[in-house]
């Protein structure tokens, strides 16, 4: 079975194992090896490998900043190729979003804003 | 039945929620500086909305994706960020325009000075996105928008010469000042094919889970409903030709819009103004910033959806949010809404084609549509009138600017 | 899942790694340094192991390419969809040492056509 990265895994849509969208594939990691094909062992998500497909040095000082929000953070989210099925219209991963990183943004913006709007 | 509920839904909801201070002022301006000549614009963008308006709902309901999310999957990030920055910026200028419209309207009645009603008019149509559903905002605010539909009694009440407008179906060159005329003509274009339209459409079909099944619906949905609208349109056109046009009134102001009604019916027809401008440009400010909001999240790939409640897609709320809250600037210090009308319209013809051309490519694409791509006539008017429109408003805008309109 | 430092061709221990963004859109020069064309696809096969890329597609360009997707819309300018040249590379014909100056290490003559 072939798998076109371009087309049928870069900058599609990722659903995690409730079906909640977890992002796009922002970036696709291959590891390169002597006298064998190089191969492909993660995808990337998120604003780090995002801003850095802009701007590599946009791309560090998102990773930067990103770093100052704790521990574990500053550095992109992978996933093993081989935890993702390939299923139309998305790509899903076998975890669950609220519990990775990829969330941080959204679970922080939940807490400090919008809990403290009225009626949300 | 239910099926045929949704679809006289559909219809009615486009008629509602066509007509806005783009079409409006626009179509005011066509009819007061060159009467019933510049028809054959609002039917050519007429008939451009609702062939891209169908293309949108079919594009959705068998792909399963929205507009927006395909465009980022098919072209990779920095072709999708391309007509993303463009349609977005012309899209903010549209919107500070409607948010206009509603202050505005609430000045027309209560005699306080437009920007200070800026932040109210976006408060009102944030509470709507934050607390309401897709539902309500599509439904709630298009049926209330039938009121528009007092244009066409107007006209048709004023008697217009049924010939000359006959004659103003068919594209002619102009009788005065070509560079003016040119430049109403893709204004009216720009109001008629908003790229955020069908952002939004696709967007409001997998919110309400469309299928195959809802093909043919959609079709009628796009034909019937934008005809009406466009028809609607084509009505304020007419009043303003017998309304302005005899007396040399060109519209410049937007305190000279609500003459459109009170010239045939008094007070009774200035509150029918005011109230359709209020709740047309109030609908308009919710699809916009929506339209906006859907656009970066399923760019990025984020949790998105009306029918969500802020507390589950956060950073789509405070997306459009924040778009609102910039948009109502423009308007707080003052700028000009009939002004910033007529530039954003001009502006959105002139961005047609790179927001078109992206989803053009998309609606060819069988690995998506399967056995539902596009035909060639439809290709072609798509390609015609968005690359035509796009040369001709970048030709005639700076035209206009340097005459002194 | 796991979190990495972000650099391409970087030696993390010895894990050499590249990035498919920044390879798609970069020119593939041949074995005499002339330019083949932009990497446009990267194809991938199963194996025990996992993932492996098989081979590579070259073209003209993104740009070009969707020039050409619309000229075939309505088929008023034949010549662009002749434009599309596009190559298969091996990847035991792909040099890789250098991610962001990708080679191939034969003449593109000697490349197989992949079909329009």
């Amino acid at each position: 079975m072939q798998l076109l990265l371009v087309r049928d895994v870069l900058d599609n849509q990722l659903v995690d194992a409730s079906g909640k969208n977890a992002g796009k594939v922002d970036g696709i990691i291959l590891e390169l090896r002597e006298g064998q094909p190089p191969c492909v062992r993660y995808v990337e998500v998120g604003p780090i490998t995002l801003t850095r497909r802009l701007n590599r040095r946009l791309g560090r000082w998102f990773a930067r900043l990103d770093a100052r929000f704790g521990s574990g953070r500053g550095v992109p989210i992978r996933f093993p190729l081989t935890r993702i099925t390939f299923e139309e219209p998305s790509l899903r991963i076998d975890v669950l979003v609220e519990h990775t990183p990829i969330m941080a943004l959204e679970q922080w913006l939940r807490r400090t804003i919008v809990r403290r709007i009225p009626g949300s | 039945m239910k099926r045929w509920f949704g679809v006289a839904l559909g219809i009615v909801t486009s008629i509602g929620g066509f007509l806005e201070i783009g079409s409006i002022t626009t179509a005011a301006q066509a009819g007061a500086d060159y009467r019933y000549q510049l028809a054959w614009s609002i039917v050519l963008g007429t008939i451009c909305i609702a062939l891209l308006i169908e293309m949108s709902g079919r594009f959705a309901a068998v792909s399963k994706h929205t507009i927006a999310d395909a465009m980022r999957e098919r072209f990779g990030l920095h072709f999708f960020m391309v007509p993303l920055v463009l349609v977005f910026f012309v899209s903010l200028l549209v919107l500070a325009a409607e948010i206009g419209g509603v202050a505005v309207s609430i000045e027309l009645v209560t005699g306080i000075h437009y920007p200070l009603w800026a932040l109210p008019a976006a408060l009102l149509a944030w509470a709507l996105l934050w607390y309401g559903t897709f539902s309500i905002i599509e439904n709630g605010i298009s049926l209330l928008g039938l009121v528009t539909v007092s244009f066409a009694v107007a006209a048709v009440h004023l008697g217009p010469d049924w010939h000359a407008l006959a004659s103003g179906l068919a594209p002619s060159l102009p009788s005065k000042e070509p560079a003016h005329y040119w430049f109403i003509a893709v204004s009216v274009l720009g109001a008629s094919v908003s790229p955020y339209l069908f952002y939004f459409y696709s967007s409001g079909a997998i919110e309400e889970k469309w299928d195959v099944t809802h093909l043919g619906p959609n079709r009628v949905i796009a034909a019937i409903g934008m005809g009406f609208g466009g028809f609607l349109s084509v009505a304020v056109l007419v009043v303003a030709a017998l309304v302005f046009a005899p007396r040399g009134i060109k519209v410049e102001e937007y305190t000279q819009l609500p003459l459109l009604l009170s010239a045939p019916w008094g007070r009774v027809g200035f509150g029918l103004f005011a109230g359709s401008l209020f709740i047309t440009c109030l609908g308009a400010t919710a699809e916009i910033a929506l339209a906006l909001a859907y656009k970066i999240a399923q760019g990025f790939g984020w949790n998105w959806g009306e029918d969500l409640g802020p507390s589950d897609d956060a950073r789509f709320s405070l997306t459009y949010t924040l778009i609102l809250l910039v948009s109502m600037l423009l308007v707080l210090v003052g700028i000009d809404p009939l002004k910033l009308t007529t530039l954003s319209m001009a502006l959105t013809a002139a961005s047609l084609p790179v927001a078109i051309l992206p989803f053009l490519i998309l609606m060819n694409d069988s690995k998506y549509l399967g056995e539902h791509t596009n035909g060639w006539l439809g290709n072609l008017a798509i390609l015609v009138i968005s690359v035509l429109s796009g040369i001709v408003a970048v030709v005639s805008i700076p035209l206009e600017i340097i005459g002194g309109s | 899942m796991s979190h990495a430092p972000a650099s391409p061709g970087d030696i993390t221990g010895s894990v050499r790694e590249a990035r498919v963004e920044e390879l798609v859109g970069r020119r593939l020069c041949d074995v005499d340094g002339r330019k083949i064309g932009r990497i446009g696809e990267i194809v991938a096969e199963r194996r025990d192991t996992g993932w492996v890329v098989v081979e590579v597609h070259v073209g003209p360009g993104a740009l070009l390419e969707r020039l050409v997707e619309l000229s075939t819309l309505v088929p008023v300018l034949g010549a662009l969809p002749r434009l599309r040249k596009r190559y298969r590379v091996p990847w035991q014909q792909l040099d890789l040492t250098d991610p962001d100056r990708p080679r191939a290490f034969v003449r593109h003559t000697d490349l197989k056509r992949l079909d329009a």
